[in-house]
């Protein structure tokens, strides 16, 4: 799969590159490199992935994440999106 | 006494430039580097008995030849040779930052590593192990928090200790694996010469395997050429391996120095989820720059009125003084006329100009502004360009020129082309004293209102002329998106405080040369004409007026007054205010109370304004559009198209509000 596919939550490691040679070598600065790890922080408006990589967020538009082959690292669990990690994470108790 | 050359690199967002004031304040020097026009930082400082200069170069993720930064921060290391690179190093991000360090361990010059933000790593109970993170990477690290003067001596103890180091500071190299066979085969065929010295040759060796053409140049010899060629067909991507070895071995050092739960989700997260919120982004956005405007509006025009008194007063003071020691006519209308009724007509929107700039620091400083070109790509996406866009208008509240440069993020070069014609359509801070000239005078009570929808109008145009652009002469892709959220952080007032005494300063010191000399030219010509002293109405600066008023009839202010007031703003668009203080001659009493007497209508002040919005950037923003398009004929074309486009929606918004009046 491309990030593209990548919802808010995920956790990929990224397997190819297959952006153009600028895009890569900013993508790189970035810390977005091939065996790197990735984090879907959230989706804006459908085209635009926040990412957490390498402890900085980076965002990425849609025709960016199309170009990153990833490759899940877990089994997603259907209700672990949106409002649901909302509420559990304010409105349960506090430490 | 010999000087040490120190120079500042970091990631942006590091706090490179926070560190850079906390030892110059505001006093340092900004100029351009040669040929370009990116902004250069140098200090002086001394400690010790020791001269310091201190160069901030722009931040940067790499270096590398792909960017105008990198390029120049590159190339100031070798050809300058700064004695000592500090390099910042935000401590909160480490892993992303290293990767800069390990290419500038790579340079082979001595290297100081300044860490920055520990405190923000340690409210999220993250403990950095310095002296690990120093042996691992074979420099001196030394922490910083520059808000509050810690470690600041430190660290340029430690900068002048290395600068007088004999030994060269020899850093343990990056392991690159199985590349290490390309890279000795291109070290071999090195020539030896000047720059290619032995510490210099595995980092131009990995250079060059990187694709960088400009070091190339320098080396370049036919079976260095043929080997660089054969290995690139060897189906190995040598630019993307070798950034993954850097990555690697930058990932093996952080967990050893790092102790502490790195998975905790840290504040700026949660700021996130509110601020960059699908549904609540846009809205808290347009709040926020209400919130600016009205701020702009109220808290400047307090003290603008404090200042408008003053000048008032002195007009006065001086009229009276002159003519008690009974100093000759023509000199107190020069200084009365001239001179405190057109540079005092500027210098009285100060506070406001002020309290905009504050909040535009602000919302840069705390990083809020990477968030708006987030939030608007969707909607700049319509219009053909990328969020990143946005940022460039916003700045262009300020000043269009800054603002222009900074389109330089911009990654398509289309993309860039077309934000730099946008950009000048943005309502830049020279034009505010316009607007509240006019709506003062003709709308009273809704002077607010008024000023808003010519900031909305011109917004409108800008995405407009986007949209228009992107269809006909910049057609292209949309440019990627890729962008860097840094952490929210508390502005500090003394980076806020530098930021707007640099630009008060700047406005001050327009006020004092072009407005005061365009003041003194402007009442020059309309004192006098070729047969000597004349009735202004007679006068050269009115012929010239009635030569182009005409083009202005179908906008309702067809007068050689204001034709002049607009012509003489080309120069800076504060000068359509300071030339009309000039011409209705007002060292005392209001210009709002003359121009109704002038033969200005509510309609015709309000397409006069819209005119002044749009119409031709000033000298100083075409000056940087062909810096930055590097080409006359954008330029000439900018020019003509806002032109163009000030007349007709001028003479439309004039023609349908008669329609209805």
């Amino acid at each position: 799969m491309t990030l593209i596919d990548g919802r808010k939550g995920d956790l990929a490691t990224i397997i190819a590159v297959h952006n153009d040679q600028k895009t890569k070598k900013r993508l790189q600065d970035m810390g977005i490199t091939k065996g790197a790890q990735v984090k879907v922080m959230s989706v804006y408006g459908k085209n635009a992935y926040i990412l957490k990589i390498r402890g900085s967020r980076v965002v990425l538009g849609a025709d960016v994440a199309a170009g990153l082959e990833v490759e899940l690292d877990h089994v997603r669990s259907k209700g672990e999106q949106g409002g649901r990690e909302f509420i559990r994470k304010h409105l349960t108790a506090k430490k | 006494m010999n000087t040490i050359k120190v120079a500042l690199i970091g990631n942006p967002n590091c706090g490179k430039t926070t560190l850079f004031n906390a030892y110059t304040g505001a006093k340092h020097k900004v100029g351009n580097w040669p040929g370009v026009t990116v902004e250069k930082r140098e200090g002086l400082l001394h400690h010790d008995g020791n001269h310091i200069t201190l160069v901030d170069l722009p931040g940067i993720y790499s270096i590398s030849p792909y960017s105008l930064e990198e390029k120049l921060t590159q190339e100031y290391i070798l050809n300058y040779d700064p004695d000592v690179i500090v390099n910042v190093v935000d401590a909160s991000n480490l892993e992303r930052n290293l990767y800069l360090t390990a290419q500038l361990l790579e340079m082979g010059k001595p290297v100081v590593l300044a860490l920055t933000m520990v405190d923000v790593l340690e409210a999220r109970r993250i403990t950095l192990n310095t002296d690990k993170l120093s042996k691992a990477l074979g420099v001196d690290v030394v922490p910083v928090t520059a808000l509050r003067n810690l470690g600041l001596k430190n660290l340029l103890h430690t900068v002048i200790r290395r600068s007088k180091a004999k030994e060269v500071q020899e850093p343990p190299g990056i392991p690159y694996g199985e590349l290490e066979e390309a890279i000795a085969q291109v070290e071999s065929l090195l020539p030896v010469q000047e720059g290619v010295e032995e510490r210099f040759r595995r980092w131009i060796a990995i250079k060059l395997l990187e694709g960088d053409g400009s070091i190339l140049q320098k080396v370049e010899t036919p079976e260095l050429k043929a080997l660089l060629e054969k290995l690139a067909a060897s189906g190995v991507h040598y630019e993307e391996e070798l950034a993954i070895k850097k990555y690697g071995h930058v990932q093996e050092i952080v967990p050893q120095v790092l102790e502490g739960d790195e998975g905790r989700e840290i504040l700026s997260d949660r700021i996130d989820r509110i601020l960059t919120h699908e549904l609540l982004g846009i809205p808290i956005f347009l709040a926020m720059m209400g919130l600016v405007f009205v701020f702009t509006f109220t808290v400047g025009n307090h003290f603008a009125g404090l200042m408008e008194g003053f000048f008032g007063f002195a007009g006065s003071f001086v009229t009276s003084r002159f003519g008690a020691w009974g100093v000759a006519e023509w000199m107190t209308s020069l200084v009365v006329d001239g001179i405190i009724g057109g540079v005092g007509g500027i210098l009285i929107f100060l506070p406001n100009i002020a309290a905009l700039f504050v909040a535009m620091s602000l919302m840069e400083d705390s990083g809020y502004m990477a968030r708006i070109a987030l939030i608007m790509d969707k909607i700049m996406r319509r219009f053909g360009l990328s969020g990143k866009a946005f940022i460039p208008m916003i700045l262009g509240f300020g000043c269009s020129v800054p603002a222009i440069m900074t389109a330089r993020t911009l990654e398509d070069e289309r993309d860039r082309l077309a934000t730099i014609m946008v950009t000048p359509f943005m309502s830049c801070s020279a034009r505010f004293p316009i607007y509240v000239l006019f709506s003062r005078a003709f709308f009273p009570g809704r002077e607010i209102l008024v000023t808003l929808t010519l900031y909305v109008l011109g917004i409108l145009v800008a995405v407009l002329t986007a949209l228009l652009f992107k269809r006909t002469l910049a057609k292209g892709e949309k440019g990627a998106l890729i962008l860097e959220l840094p952490n929210y952080k508390l502005p500090s007032w003394k980076t806020t405080g530098i930021f707007v005494w640099e630009k008060v300063r700047g406005y001050i010191v327009r006020a004092g040369t072009i407005i005061f000399i365009a003041s003194i030219f402007l009442w020059f010509i309309l004192e006098y004409n070729f047969s000597g002293k004349a009735e202004m109405s007679a006068s050269i600066g009115a012929s010239i007026g009635k030569a182009i008023a005409p083009a202005f009839s179908p906008m309702g202010f067809g007068t050689w007054e204001a034709a002049l007031a607009l012509l003489a703003g080309i120069m800076g668009k504060e000068i359509v205010v300071s030339s009309m203080a000039v011409i209705y001659g007002i060292g005392e009493g209001s210009l709002s109370a003359v121009l109704s007497q002038v033969g200005f209508t509510p309609a015709s002040a309000y397409a006069f304004m819209v005119f002044a919005l749009l119409y031709t950037a000033c000298l100083a923003t075409l000056g940087v559009i062909k810096k930055e398009t590097n080409s006359w004929r954008w330029m000439f074309f900018a020019f003509g198209y806002q032109l163009g486009v000030a007349w007709v929606v001028s003479a439309l918004i004039y023609q349908v509000i008669g329609l209805f009046a």
